[in-house]
């Protein structure tokens, strides 16, 4: 029930399949929906709290962006290769990165850490795992981490009653490009329909005069003489609008 | 007050039909009051009395003449609970759930939406769709996206009716408009049955069951939230959710009005409502505004917070806030 109506969201994931990016988040809401369930009971009146008001929150899961990670380790290629400070153009490997992120934002040591390349590391040096990378954004963009510690700013799903689940600021924005991509938009609604009986206005069948093959000579966009016959359409097209 | 059952009893013993529906019907009176007077004749009744039901929307015998749902006992909640199950399984194939979460001590419901963020993508529309089985044909949707100029918030000026390749537009914003469960509801004013009312929770529902279809709560909402079936709703039987509310996404029929309920069946399980967890930029939040830690509370707090037609004073709990 609750992993059939997460739906993975279009235009975030490029690389990773929907599976892939979420197993972690399931296993956090399932854990979820155990607790309340158990807290809970199954019959519809259960509901009704027994105790003091659940004013208070469930706690909150960041996340986990590691498990997410591809390429992770990162060791696993980088041990031994010395490191590469040169802004340059990623011929080898990582090609299809693009960064795209401030105008003064450094290459990749800026973040990553050049001596421990599985971990990043803060503007003072302190290294945080990348399931921590949103205290590494919150160095620039402080107030956004403030509003999104906060439950203010970014995506919280699951229980509101229980543990919500929120996600680090990679779920959403991509680190080297973290501009939000454009979307395609679902269709625009369904206009109210009609009246049926002005639908053959619809098309201008009137004026262009195939409705009326008896000998009538009106011209689209002519007014019309006085004739009662033509007034009486005129103006339940008139009110149809 | 005899029950369902003495009525299916004994159709014998009917007594002059006018005086049968007074006694069968609720002491409340508003809604038989409101009948006579929009001219159900006794005749009208009989016909109801007699056949049981007639065309697919028409209330069973039964249904017309229950009590009203808040006077409803547990077990007459179940007997009527069952019976739309049954019809759903008849009607289209599936065997549904309906339960009806009562509302949780100590909590009011609120919604938040940061225009900052809100790209229109209109998952939201579909999501809530699909959660609350909104018909296809003829398409129904609660929640209407609209796309406003940057720097104006003149809904004259605004559409719901965009369909570019791509969102957001610039120099465009987009604020979409769903129930605002107000506190000072003007719909349920409006209600001459009772059919919709205001739950302890802060939620707005209906009773589709009650509702005569008079539209009069459609025209006096401010946020033109309420939607009126005017077609029977289709929806395809593999597109149905199971799981549904009595008061919140049961199957609907031709003439009844519907809306958002804050997705009641899964919210007062504790759950976020289903527009919320699709949205893909994050602008939905929901929550407890009796929480002091909940986003709801720290929202109203600190960010710059307004509601639509503040001026009307119908006190919604659904705000807007950029941030």
């Amino acid at each position: 029930m609750t992993t059939a109506s997460r739906s993975p969201r279009a235009g975030i994931s490029r690389r990773r399949s929907a599976f892939a990016r979420f197993a972690p988040l399931l296993g956090v809401a399932a854990c979820g929906l155990v607790t309340v369930s158990c807290g809970m009971g199954d019959e519809p009146d259960r509901l009704v709290s027994k105790g003091p008001p659940p004013v208070a929150s469930g706690g909150v899961v960041v996340s986990a962006r590691q498990p997410l990670l591809p390429t992770y380790p990162c060791s696993r290629c980088h041990d031994g290769r010395p490191p590469d400070l040169r802004e340059r153009a990623l011929t080898e490997f990582h090609t299809h990165k693009v960064l795209n992120h401030g105008t003064q934002s450094g290459w990749c040591y800026r973040c990553h850490t050049k001596d421990d390349i599985d971990q990043l590391h803060l503007p003072d040096g302190s290294k945080v795992g990348f399931d921590q990378a949103y205290e590494l954004c919150g160095g620039c963009h402080g107030d956004k981490l403030r509003d999104w510690k906060a439950g203010m700013h970014g995506l919280t799903t699951g229980w509101w009653l229980g543990a919500r689940v929120r996600r680090s600021c990679p779920a959403c924005h991509d680190p080297h490009d973290p501009k939000f991509p454009l979307m395609t938009p679902e269709h625009a609604p369904a206009r109210p329909r009609t009246a049926p009986a002005e639908e053959p206005h619809a098309g201008g069948a009137h004026h262009a005069g195939e409705a009326h093959p008896a000998g009538e000579t009106h011209h689209a966009g002519e007014a019309h003489p006085a004739g009662e016959e033509h007034r009486a359409p005129e103006e339940s097209h008139g009110h149809g609008h | 007050m005899a029950t369902d059952t003495d009525l299916h009893a004994e159709p014998s013993a009917l007594e002059p039909h006018e005086k049968l529906a007074e006694t069968k019907l609720d002491e409340h009176g508003s809604r038989r009051t409101f009948l006579k007077i929009a001219g159900a004749s006794a005749a009208g009744v009989a016909a109801a009395a007699a056949t049981g039901c007639g065309s697919p929307g028409a209330p069973t015998t039964e249904e017309f003449f229950r009590q009203h749902y808040k006077k409803l006992n547990d077990e007459d909640k179940k007997k009527i609970f069952a019976r739309i199950e049954d019809e759903v399984r008849a009607r289209s194939g599936v065997s549904v759930h309906i339960s009806d979460p009562p509302p949780i001590e100590g909590v009011d419901f609120a919604y938040a939406l940061n225009l900052s963020v809100c790209n229109g993508s209109r998952r939201c529309v579909e999501a809530c769709a699909r959660e609350n089985n909104l018909p296809d044909d003829p398409e129904l949707r609660y929640i209407r996206v609209m796309e406003m100029e940057v720097g104006s918030l003149e809904f004259e000026e605004a559409t719901a009716y965009y369909e570019p390749e791509k969102v957001p537009e610039k120099k465009k914003f987009y604020l979409p408009v769903q129930c605002h469960q107000c506190d000072n509801p003007p719909c349920v004013k409006a209600c001459p049955v009772g059919a919709t009312w205001k739950e302890q929770d802060g939620i707005v529902v209906v009773d589709y069951s009650w509702c005569i279809g008079c539209r009069f709560c459609v025209v006096a909402c401010p946020y033109f939230a309420r939607r009126f079936n005017w077609e029977e709703p289709t929806i395809a039987p593999e597109r149905i959710n199971p799981t549904q509310g009595y008061l919140s996404n049961r199957l609907r029929h031709k003439g009844v009005v519907e809306k958002c309920t804050f997705c009641l069946h899964r919210t007062r399980a504790g759950r976020m409502p289903a527009c919320l967890e699709a949205c893909p930029t994050g602008a939905r939040k929901f929550g407890n505004l009796n929480d002091p830690e909940g986003e709801i509370r720290k929202i109203i707090d600190t960010k710059r917070v307004y509601v639509l037609k503040e001026d009307l004073a119908t006190l919604p709990r659904f705000y807007y806030y950029f941030g």
